[in-house]
């Protein structure tokens, strides 16, 4: 969407925009914790077999260790969906729901499917969509309070605390891959509120209550590849909980990284690549 | 918790609990929010680095345990919050959740292990929502109205516990009972002697035999004939009999537990299961495949199924398995199936009438007609023997020795000679006995006999010496005698119909056919035909399933890598050697119960006292058991005899059977069931009929050990433990405080009535069982101890246990009570297999060459002689003995005649992931996935019929012609379902998922302590059609179920659709 | 030219006090509605999928209106030599006032966060569009507000308020056509959104707003104008109803030219909000209420009845009400259908909050009632204690 910078500088006025507190905040904690986290995790690494190995869980979280050595703006996460392999099970779906304590009526990675041909000759093909963290994600500029910007590994960030909810970036996601938080709790209206709505979450390293009113019930959210379990040396919960194996995440910039193997073949694909969006995730087929 | 509390929590006195009887509100939550808070604050100020704030990779807020929101039992990490579970992820030491899994002994406590999670499904990941139920209920119920009617009050534990035992007019409140009599359990307990049941037993037995008369009985008896249900029938038992012990879902552990309690403390043969309901047929073939022939009788069957190995198969037909989202089960599977297709190293072919995620996927789907299973395989059969593509040298092994000899783990009797019987049809096995003495072989004369080049050969089966083979076709006569190889049998039955005809049965084409049989017979042992529900629950299931299996042993595949497994425990019993506690050994004045059960299983007709020709009243079933459709309609029908009490745990067979409508009337009886005794987490589908409800703990809240399944090559013992407080009240049993659990039910009945095997005296003198602890903790030593003991757990090791469960409270969790449990030198180890959620074979061990590590390495029958000595009590006409293609048939054997023109279309069933039967309605995550279900319908279909996506239809059968579920008191509900239109059905069938439908676990009003507790409308959505499948036409309050193997019947009913 | 004509005698038509009781009945009516979105934490029945409706619908009318009304009446009064209206002036800049007060109103309650409205101002992204429609709106009203004070304050052509008056006037024209510009621009730009990435959409909603203006300016004259009575009064109104009629047909052929560029490639995607808009379940609102009643009936009520003063307040009227459905028939289409291949989105999870369905909630509309009674008091007190004793005082 440089097409706004554009229109704004044809107003005379530049498309500078205001880096608000808050983003210089953050942006401090995103390099502070880079050194805390490698060390910690080094130190109680297991060692595993080369047959252990074998697994791609294990390896990807070796992948990501080191990627999180390397400073942020050396990383380049990159999610590979391998749509041969998935089996439209769902575990994601739900797995993103327990780790980031969605409410009712936010989603961050729902899974589409489709059958394909006509009977007796039909597939089908399932197809998880979490956020395309879009190398120029045409949410980020439109937001009138910089609350969601482009991380330096790629990640689109968002701060709650920020956002004042006029659901700007969710018109503008090509992706439907906002939603609004209007804080709904799964068990309201039943005989009793459950004690798991209530445990705060952990999203963006902060602990972030569920109350109406409260951020980020208000707030627009989306999926963030699990920034607060990247930064604890772990892979999204999304990854380890695909059943079909068909989920892959690591650092695009090293060559040694599954992820960059993957999308150096033919079979890639990413949803709407006419939109210039340049997603982070791509499809295999 | 109190009014205080919940305002300081910030709850409104609104969504605070409406009756105490029910789980909910959450006292340590005030608590837990400012602990929260000052963690926040703390990494805020730089205090804490992001992996210690994010508490989830923290190994002291996680335990290992074992999921059972289905019955896959895949291995978790439960992640618990301020002693709030709040994720559950896969265990990295299950092969369930981790492919290939890691070694098990990378110490737990080890950050790199904590932030390692292995994948399950999404029910498990759901299981939270099981656990925080906002329906659950914390207290004992007793109705206050009529059955079903929905009226509860909550009542103390020790007085439900004294009112079930003492019995009396328990009911004296509710209109219509003011003087009905209950007779209490301390009565129906009527023989607790163990020697005198133990006589009486042999008596029993020996009227079944023949040895004895009734007469001779009674007078033998004379003084205590006062404790048989019927005197004229003491094969019938005691009048312990009496209370029907019936459960859905029970694992090892518990399992024990209730046979302590049920069968060895009050002495009822009535412990019945429901195997039959999932697929039980695939059990009982299995079971007489894998008989032994020793000491001159066919024993030691197992009972269990071969699955295919999935991670080093190159080509698996899938017959009626549903892989992807049911089956045994997706998280263990999945990836297998999935890895194998982009390495290009496997391919698949699903037969199934509806294509699914997994026919979505396949190589080839085959939508062949319901109940043409046999049909399929018996076809396949017949091309592979004709173009000789099975496995010669395997199958011409016809003993241990020629099997070793040829490098198999394990031999078949395909080449054994059978006699043709009187009946014309195959009987018994030719053995040396029937020779005449010139030219019988020197040795044991119970030895069977191969023909090989025209000569026999006596054989040994278990003989590890002397290799027999013999020729596999061979159709001669011996001394005037027809006899048949095995193998010639089973061609001859795949040569009932050219391939064309069999096509023509199964409503494919002959090329489809072709296709499968070449290449399931193109890749040596490499290949195999992984079957479940959709092949066993036909009126031909076990037979169905003889066919399939015949199919695996053609190619000999069984016992190899890439070929098919058996499955592998750690025995947590402790019957093995080297165990130190064989719990249900170890207990004083055991009774050994006898009788014929109210299922009549495992018994011959012909050898009771009520024998009476044929039919018999309902059916009896010699080969089969945990016959889970006969429970409630035989005490309906009081045959064999009726009934005084039945506890229903953790299943609903009201909801879950096929016409499984036809139970409420008689569940709704208080003459066929005096007492009915629910144990529950919620008020469920059928215990909404109870008469008491006692709670128990979800299965995040207590002990059991899972055990394992075909597909999992590995030895195993998963491990069930407590993660969290139990959210259910605490009772006091034996002087400790204890939740309610059903071990806590037991315990106390015990303790009223002074039964045997609990108390301080429990296990034996000075050894007690007062708590359900020092029972659970004995089998996780057992489990250590099994085979070569698992290391002690070191001080890391032991540290992190103790804090992973600082927060359970100490009727749960008490660490003196649990180290006194075991012996001390058990306890670290005992730590050590609980820090991993139980106890799994490296993966490296798996395999011993092209060979599994725990193969199946004794005989496969591949015809069955002990079947084929059974009669059906219905018919009177001897089951078969080798695999064979039958159309659909009710009790009697009779064609079911249903209109074609005016119930134009089956009906048929399968599980979706997202559900698991009646429990997976409180899931809320899940349901947002899948609200709804509906009746799948094929394209052609609704196009011929107008009928679009979305349209609501009720569904009618010839047995149910209005399409009502009728619940009693509950009221009455159309089979009303949305129609979804797709592509991949099989035209002229319709299906729908199980889990929707529901009346019970918070889908009804219900008034508990004079409340009305809501029914939450996103409980009760979709379509149960299990109400209009079809009824046994002379049993009449039964579905259609396999005479064999005894499954219920779900895929055979004829229905038609009308637009509401 | 502007002080030339001679004084007319002011005509008090307006009886502040029933539009006092009218601002303050909405106001309690639509309490309601604030109290849910404010305590409650309520967003009436906006979904995740349709997440702009009634309100950012009712935001637009009104600054369409408002600014194309200051707009058009620097057009007909400098170039179309429309006099008669001269008097009007501080009546149109209280009404715009009024009027943008309460869009500020009703869109910081659209916001998940109403009290964060301030990170707008001092927290803002000028590479976003939407900071400049808050910046530029709040901009305009202080210009206005400045413009009106020196109207109030400037005597004669050397007065040094005449002169700011002169300059604000100057500058508020294109600080108008830049914030209807931006807001059609807010939604142009969004090309995620087939239906309303138009390039033509910021014209569209420039020409929109223009005919909008002369309506409400036509309704103005009629009703507060203080000529009334006078010949000037009937001849201005008829002048008008000539120039109104032309501006209708313009917005026609203008929505006809954008529908037709929506529609002619025949993307379905693109098509899709169009097939809403025009054969949806509210096609009704487009063609019986906008086209009927809006376009159709003014046009021949001004075609017939030309001469007639109050056919010619009918009209005007008419066209308003019926001109309420055209934002609302541009967000909601634009969002209430998935983008192409997501399709699936709406079967892959389901919540009364994901859908694509959507019709103003009760709560939504009492919120906007609330907005119009602040605009409606603002203008009644304004009208009272300032527009009426100044005009009172000076002519
Ligand atoms: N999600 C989920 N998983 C579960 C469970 C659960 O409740 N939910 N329960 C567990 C339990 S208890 C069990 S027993 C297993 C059952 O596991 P499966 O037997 O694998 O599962 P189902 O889906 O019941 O049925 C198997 C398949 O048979 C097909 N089928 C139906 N009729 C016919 C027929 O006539 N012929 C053929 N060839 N196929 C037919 C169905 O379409 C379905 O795909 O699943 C376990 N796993
Ligand atoms: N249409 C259709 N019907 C089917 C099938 C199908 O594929 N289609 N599948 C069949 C199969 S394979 C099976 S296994 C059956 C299953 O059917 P059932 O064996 O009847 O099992 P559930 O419905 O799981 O039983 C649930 C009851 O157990 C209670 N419960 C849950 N957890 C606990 C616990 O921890 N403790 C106690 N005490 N109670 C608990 C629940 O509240 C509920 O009342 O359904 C069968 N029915
Ligand atoms: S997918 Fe949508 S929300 Fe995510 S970065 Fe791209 S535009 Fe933004
Ligand atoms: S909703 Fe929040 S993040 Fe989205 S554009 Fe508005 S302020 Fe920015
Ligand atoms: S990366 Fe994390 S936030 Fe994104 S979909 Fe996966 S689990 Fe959800
Ligand atoms: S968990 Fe994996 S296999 Fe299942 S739906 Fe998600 S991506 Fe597909
Ligand atoms: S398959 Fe899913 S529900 Fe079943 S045991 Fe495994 S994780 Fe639990
Ligand atoms: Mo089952």
């Amino acid at each position: 969407m440089r097409f706004i910078g554009t229109m704004a500088s044809m107003f005379g006025l530049g498309a500078v925009a205001m880096p608000s507190l808050v983003r210089a905040g953050v942006e401090a904690v995103e390099s502070g914790t880079t050194g805390t986290v490698a060390d910690t995790f080094l130190k109680d690494a297991p060692e595993f077999s080369p047959e252990e190995s074998a697994n791609i869980i294990i390896r990807m979280q070796r992948e990501l260790k080191q990627a999180m050595r390397k400073p942020i703006e050396q990383r380049r996460w990159v999610m590979v969906i391998d749509l041969r392999k998935c089996t439209g099970c769902g575990a994601c779906t739900i797995s993103c729901i327990a780790e980031n304590h969605l409410p009712a009526g936010v989603v961050y990675r729902p899974v589409m499917e489709e059958e394909i041909g006509s009977y007796p000759n039909v597939s089908m093909r399932s197809i998880p969509r979490p956020c395309m963290q879009c190398e120029t994600a045409p949410c980020v500029p439109v937001c009138p309070v910089n609350a969601t910007w482009i991380r330096k590994d790629g990640i689109v960030d968002m701060d709650y605390d920020q956002c004042i909810g006029c659901r700007y970036c969710m018109t503008a996601c090509p992706y439907h891959a906002r939603t609004f938080d209007f804080g709904y709790a799964y068990t309201d209206g039943t005989p009793a509120r459950q004690p798991y709505e209530d445990i705060p979450s952990f999203e963006y390293n902060k602990r972030w209550s569920q109350r109406r009113g409260q951020s980020p019930a208000g707030n627009v959210r989306k999926c963030h590849f699990c920034v607060h379990k990247l930064d604890a040396g772990m892979l999204p919960s999304c990854v380890t909980s695909c059943i079909g194996y068909a989920t892959y995440f690591g650092d695009a910039s090293d060559p040694d990284n599954l992820v960059a193997e993957l999308i150096s073949r033919t079979n890639k694909i990413r949803l709407k690549e006419e939109m210039g969006t340049r997603p982070r995730v791509y499809y295999l087929i | 918790m109190n009014n205080q509390q919940s305002k300081q929590n910030g709850l409104s006195r609104r969504d605070f609990l409406r009756s105490s009887a029910l789980v909910g509100g959450c006292a340590a939550l005030s608590v837990s929010c400012q602990r929260a808070q000052d963690l926040a604050d703390k990494a805020e100020s730089g205090g804490l680095s992001p992996d210690q704030f994010y508490q989830l990779a923290d190994a002291n807020n996680i335990i290992y345990t074992t999921c059972m929101n289905c019955n896959t039992g895949c291995g978790i990490k439960a992640k618990i919050v301020d002693g709030v579970l709040i994720k559950v992820d896969g265990n990295p030491y299950s092969p369930w959740t981790m492919t290939p899994h890691i070694d098990y002994h990378h110490n737990p406590a080890k950050a790199g292990i904590a932030k390692l999670d292995g994948a399950i499904c999404p029910k498990g990941q759901a299981g939270i929502q099981i656990l925080y139920d906002p329906y659950r209920i914390r207290k004992v119920l007793k109705r206050t109205g009529k059955r079903g009617a929905g009226g509860w009050k909550s009542i103390p534990f020790d007085q439900a516990i004294q009112e079930i035992v003492d019995g009396g007019r328990l009911f004296a409140d509710v209109p219509g009972e003011e003087s009905r009599e209950v007779e209490g359990l301390e009565s129906i307990c009527s023989l607790r002697d163990p020697q005198l049941m133990s006589q009486m037993r042999a008596d029993a037995a020996r009227i079944a035999s023949g040895e004895m008369t009734v007469e001779e009985f009674k007078n033998k008896h004379s003084e205590n004939l006062q404790h048989l249900i019927d005197s004229e029938h003491p094969d019938l038992g005691p009048r312990n009999n009496q209370l029907v012990f019936n459960w859905g879902r029970m694992k090892a552990g518990r399992s024990q537990f209730v046979e302590r309690f049920i069968s060895n403390a009050f002495g009822t043969v009535n412990r019945i299961g429901h195997t039959t309901v999932c697929q039980g047929s695939l059990y009982f073939a299995c079971r007489a495949m894998s008989e032994q022939y020793v000491n001159g009788q066919w024993s030691g069957g197992r009972k269990f199924y071969w699955q295919a190995d999935l991670k080093n198969a190159d080509f698996v037909i899938f017959a009626g398995s549903n892989a992807f989202e049911g089956g045994y089960g997706p998280p263990l599977r999945t990836p297998k199936i999935t890895n194998g297709l982009t390495e290009r190293r496997f391919k698949f072919a699903v037969v199934d009438p509806r294509m699914g995620k997994l026919g979505g996927m396949a190589w080839k789907w085959v939508p062949a007609k319901p109940g043409s299973e046999a049909a399929l395989a018996l076809a396949m059969i017949r091309w592979i023997i004709e173009n000789q593509r099975y496995d010669q040298r395997y199958l011409e092994a016809a003993n241990k020795a020629a099997s070793d000899a040829v490098g198999e783990p394990n031999w078949s009797n395909a080449p054994w000679l059978v006699k043709m019987a009187d009946d014309g049809a195959p009987g018994d096995f030719l053995r040396v006995v029937d020779l005449p003495e010139s030219i019988r072989p020197e040795g044991d004369t119970d030895r069977f006999l191969v023909s090989r080049n025209g000569r026999l050969i006596a054989v040994d089966p278990n003989d590890a010496k002397h290799a027999v083979t013999g020729d596999l076709l061979v159709d001669t006569q011996v001394e005037g005698i027809a006899v048949r190889s095995s193998m010639q049998l089973l061609y001859e039955s795949a040569c009932e119909n050219s391939l064309q005809g069999w096509a023509d049965l199964c409503g494919i084409r002959e090329r489809d056919i072709i296709e499968l049989a070449r290449e399931f017979t193109a890749h040596g042992k490499k290949a195999g035909a992984d079957i479940h529900r959709g092949v066993s629950q036909h009126t031909n299931g076990y037979l169905n399933v003889a066919a399939w299996m015949s199919l695996n042993l053609l190619i000999g595949n069984f016992g190899w890598k890439g070929g098919m497994i058996e499955s592998a425990t750690y025995n947590a019993s402790g019957t093995g050697s080297g165990q130190p506690y064989p719990v249900n050994n170890m207990h004083p004045g055991r009774l050994s119960p006898f009788g014929i059960s109210i299922i009549r299983d495992r018994f011959e007709y012909e050898k009771s006292t009520l024998f009476n020709g044929y039919p018999s009243k309902r059916p009896w079933y010699p080969l089969a058991d945990s016959i889970f459709q006969e429970v409630i309609p035989s005490a309906g029908d009081a045959y064999p005899y009726s009934i005084k009490a039945l506890m229903l745990y953790m299943g609903a067979p009201n909801y879950s059977l096929p016409a499984g409508n036809e139970l409420n009337a008689i569940l709704a009886d208080t003459q066929k069931i005096p007492l009915f005794i629910a144990n529950d987490i919620t008020i469920g589908a059928t215990s909404a009929y109870a008469d008491y409800i006692f709670p128990d703990g979800t299965y995040f809240e207590r002990w059991e050990f899972h055990g394992s399944h075909g597909s999992v090559a590995q030895k195993v013992q998963p491990v069930r433990t407590p993660v969290v407080s139990p959210l259910v009240d605490s009772c006091t049993v034996f002087g400790q405080e204890m939740s309610m659990s059903l071990e806590s039910m037991m315990m106390a009945i015990a303790e009223r009535m002074g039964l045997s095997g609990f108390g301080p005296d429990g296990f034996g003198a000075g050894k007690e069982l007062t708590h359900p602890d020092h029972y659970y903790l004995k089998m996780v030593a057992n489990i250590a101890a099994d085979g070569s003991p698992v290391p002690d757990a070191n001080e890391a090791e032991e540290s992190v246990f103790l804090r992973s469960r600082r927060h359970i409270s100490e009727a749960t969790f008490d660490l003196e009570r649990w180290k006194a449990s075991v012996d001390p030198k058990w306890w670290k180890k005992v730590v050590y297999v609980l820090n991993r959620g139980g106890r799994f074979q490296a993966y490296a061990d798996t395999y011993r060459g092209e060979q599994l590590t725990n193969a199946y390495a004794r005989q496969i029958n591949l015809y069955c002689e002990k079947s084929a000595r059974f009669r059906n009590s219905m018919t009177g006409v001897r089951y078969d003995g080798i695999a064979r293609h039958y159309p659909v048939l009710d009790s009697l054997g009779r064609r079911l005649e249903d209109d074609e023109k005016e119930f134009p279309l089956q009906l048929s069933t399968y599980r979706q992931s997202m559900q698991t039967k009646t429990r997976t309605n409180s899931a809320y995550w899940l349901l947002a996935v899948v609200p709804d279900n509906a009746i799948l319908m094929d394209r052609i279909t609704a196009e011929a019929n107008g009928y679009q996506s979305g349209d609501e239809v009720v569904i009618k059968s010839a047995s149910n012609p209005d399409g009502i579920w009728d619940l009693g008191e509950l009221g009455k509900r159309r089979v009303v379902g949305k129609i979804k239109v797709v592509e991949g059905m099989r035209p002229g069938v319709v299906t729908f998922s199980l889990g929707f439908g529901q009346w019970g676990n918070g889908a009804s009003d219900m008034q508990v302590d004079g409340d009305v507790i809501r029914r939450d409308e996103r409980r009760a959505r979709g379509i149960n059609a299990n109400a209009v499948m079809t009824v046994d036409p002379f049993l009449k309050n039964t579905s259609l179920s396999d005479p064999i193997g005894a499954s219920v019947v779900f895929y055979d009913t004829r229905v038609r659709l009308e637009a509401v | 030219m502007l002080a030339t004509a001679s004084a007319p005698r002011l005509n008090r038509i307006h009886d502040y006090r029933i539009s006092l009781t009218i601002a303050i009945c909405a106001l309690l009516i639509g309490a309601y509605g604030v109290f849910k979105v404010l305590v409650l934490k309520e967003h009436g029945a906006l979904t995740s999928y349709v997440p702009w409706g009634l309100w950012v619908g009712a935001y637009v009318f009104l600054v369409w209106l408002e600014v194309g009304m200051i707009i058009s009446y620097f057009i007909l009064r400098r170039y179309l030599g429309v006099d008669g209206l001269r008097l009007l002036a501080p009546v149109a800049m209280l009404a715009a006032i009024s009027a943008l007060l309460g869009a500020l109103f009703v869109i910081a309650m659209d916001l998940g966060h109403p009290f964060r409205f301030w990170k707008a101002y001092l927290q803002p992204n000028f590479g976003s569009l939407m900071s400049w429609m808050i910046w530029l709106h709040t901009l305009y009203l202080v210009i206005l507000i400045a413009e009106l004070f020196a109207y109030f304050k400037g005597r004669d052509y050397v007065d040094r308020w005449k002169i700011y008056l002169n300059f604000l006037t100057y500058i508020s024209i294109p600080f108008g056509i830049l914030l209807i510009a931006v807001i059609g621009g807010l939604f142009g730009v969004v090309a995620a959104r087939p239906f309303w990435n138009a390039s033509v959409l910021p014209l569209m909603f420039f020409i929109a707003s223009l005919v909008a203006g002369v309506g409400l300016l036509t309704l103005l004259h009629l009703l507060f104008s203080p000529t009334k009575g006078t010949p000037m009064y009937e001849e201005t109104a008829k002048h008008m109803a000539r120039i109104f009629m032309g501006a209708i047909i313009i917005g026609v052929v203008a929505s006809l030219a954008n529908g037709l560029v929506i529609a002619y490639p025949n993307v379905p995607a693109h098509a899709e909000g169009l097939k809403l808009v025009l054969f949806g379940p509210y096609w009704w609102t487009i063609w019986i209420v906008h086209l009927g009643l809006g376009v159709v009936v003014p046009l021949l009520l001004l075609t017939f009845f030309r001469d007639k003063l109050i056919a010619i307040g009918i009209a005007a009227a008419f066209y308003l009400i019926g001109f309420t459905m055209v934002p609302v028939n541009i967000i909601i289409p634009g969002l209430a259908y998935p983008m192409p291949t997501m399709e699936g989105v709406m079967e892959a999870f389901s919540h009364p909050k994901l859908s694509f369905e959507y019709t103003p909630a009760l709560m939504e509309w009492l919120v906007v009632i609330f907005a119009v009674g602040i605009s409606l008091l603002v203008f009644t007190v304004g009208y009272r204690f300032i527009v009426e004793p100044y005009l009172r005082e000076h002519h």
